[in-house]
């Protein structure tokens, strides 16, 4: 029984550092705002990635839901409706991340600002939608 | 019995969930703290990483398309 509880203190210990990770790299983005760098394309997409993508594939993998039902601690399933929108996003995420980075590349520095915070913003709305999947409870 | 064996189960899911994240998180703090640079086989295996991911969720959207239930 210890082993149990001292598994689900590890577990959600994990799902509250997540969250100061995720408040400090908004912070410093937000700081950053006239010159976007390498590093910090970088580093907003192994964010994505740990923060949305994973938990969104993790998401997709739970059983679907039946008409009426959603994700509980009992009954973890994903709504089709969700995850497609999800999908949506992420593939303008994807498309963002391209587009930044083709203007760094470019020494575009305007242009990359602007696509930076175009990128941001829809990373928002990513980050708003896998809260309401509930996946997050789980650590995720 | 029922209560341990959902516990145990919640304990599995947070920690897989944290297995797939923890790499990323690790990373972009690595790039905003420590000056770390990518290399360009960093970026391909992320790359290859996120196209198996998405081809996952579109496995799944397929199916979910093609469920009448």
């Amino acid at each position: 029984m210890k082993k149990i509880i001292a598994l689900i203190i590890v577990a959600l210990s994990i799902g509250g550092c997540a969250k100061e990770m995720q408040n400090l790299s908004s912070a410093i983005s937000a700081a950053q705002n006239f010159k976007i760098t390498q590093g910090q394309v970088d580093a907003a997409r192994n964010s994505y990635d740990g923060f949305v993508l994973a938990p969104m594939r993790r998401y997709a993998k739970l059983v679907r839901c039946r008409t009426g039902e959603s994700l509980t601690l009992n009954n973890p399933c994903h709504d089709r409706k969700l995850l497609k929108q999800l999908r949506e996003v992420d593939r303008k995420v994807e498309a963002a991340f391209i587009t930044t980075q083709n203007r760094i590349t470019s020494g575009d520095d305007k242009g990359a600002v602007l696509a930076y915070n175009s990128l941001m913003s829809l990373i928002d709305i990513g980050k708003a939608l896998i809260n309401q999947t509930g996946i997050s409870v789980l650590g995720g | 019995m029922a209560d341990i064996q959902l516990a145990i189960k919640l304990a599995k899911m947070a920690y897989d969930a944290g297995k797939d994240m923890y790499p990323y998180v690790k990373t972009a703090y690595e790039i905003m703290f420590k000056n770390k640079i990518l290399t360009a086989e960093e970026r391909d295996a992320m790359t290859k990483q996120e196209q198996e991911w998405r081809a996952d969720i579109d496995k799944v959207i397929a199916e979910d398309d093609a469920a009448t239930d």
